[in-house]
């Protein structure tokens, strides 16, 4: 793949890949962005090649979602390491409340329900639904098999369904 | 597809639309990352700089600094040296001629013929 084409690719899958990120950085913003930088650094600098393995975006998507742990650990660390007060990327970081008001409040309580799921379930349900994958596709992003993937797939809608009061099937 | 599924899915739909809303352009985020390239070449140079004048600094300042406190301790003297005007041959009398042993006395009466008491 040429240069030309390595970015033409990125530029059209840029918004989804945006909205992915935010998904990994539970919903911050900046954080998004600075992992968005860093991905397009690291396929910049050749450090992140695409070996047609996959599909672009599979592979795209994976490389933000390892930039996005590899930052939350760095964060992490040096929170320890400098004695501050635990930093927005941890784990158990709750949601940032948005600056903006939220215009539509089915998106807030879907975001804060979300937020209360495993990350594996978390991840699995916003690539099938966010971005319309199908669970393989799901799995050769979170890195997991595809047998995972269905198992935190069926209990991550089980667990959505209890928390938006859903009683119907699922 | 359930109920539920297709409910998710509407909401997630909106989401989706309220996150794009938000996303800064491909060519903003791009060229920013871009910069840092730029940038992370002149941070090594930076950083290697830094090491070699902390190389040299320690290669010579640091003799000067030893040669100065080997100085301090020949020059030092202790205050007890005082008290010990005495030299050495008057303090522990006449020393022994070279060649000499203790053990003289007792063979020089030996080769005369007298056995040693």
């Amino acid at each position: 793949m040429t240069d030309v084409e390595l970015r033409a690719q990125l530029e059209r899958e840029h918004p989804e890949a945006f909205g992915w990120a935010l998904a990994c950085c539970r919903g911050q913003r900046d954080d998004a962005e600075e992992v968005m930088q860093s991905v397009y650094l690291s396929v910049l600098d050749g450090s992140a090649r695409f070996d047609e393995r996959s599909s672009f975006r599979t592979w795209l998507f994976g490389v933000v979602r390892l930039t996005a742990a590899s930052k939350r650990r760095t964060a992490w660390v040096r929170s320890l390491l400098l004695d501050r007060k635990a930093h927005r990327l941890t784990p158990d970081a709750p949601v940032a409340a948005d600056a903006h008001a939220e215009s539509s409040s089915r998106a807030v309580q879907l975001r804060a329900a979300l937020a209360r799921l495993a990350a594996r379930q978390r991840e699995v349900l916003q690539l099938v639904f966010y971005h319309e994958m199908t669970v393989e596709e799901a799995a050769g992003v979170m890195g997991v098999s595809v047998g995972s993937a269905r198992t935190h797939y069926a209990r991550g809608k089980a667990r959505m369904a209890a928390l938006l009061g859903h009683g119907g099937d699922l | 597809v359930s109920d539920f599924e297709r409910e998710l899915a509407d909401r997630f739909a909106e989401l989706r639309a309220r996150d794009a809303v938000k996303a800064p352009s491909f060519s903003a985020t791009a060229q920013r990352a871009r910069r840092t390239v730029r940038v992370r070449p002149m941070r090594a140079v930076f950083a290697a700089a830094a090491v070699g004048v902390a190389a040299f600094a320690l290669c010579f300042a640091r003799p000067a600094k030893t040669l100065m406190s080997t100085d301090a301790i020949v020059a030092w003297r202790p205050a007890s040296d005082a008290l010990l005007p005495a030299t050495l041959p008057s303090a522990f009398g006449t020393p022994e001629p070279l060649n000499a042993s203790v053990l003289d006395a007792l063979i020089y009466p030996a080769q005369s013929g007298e056995l040693p008491r």
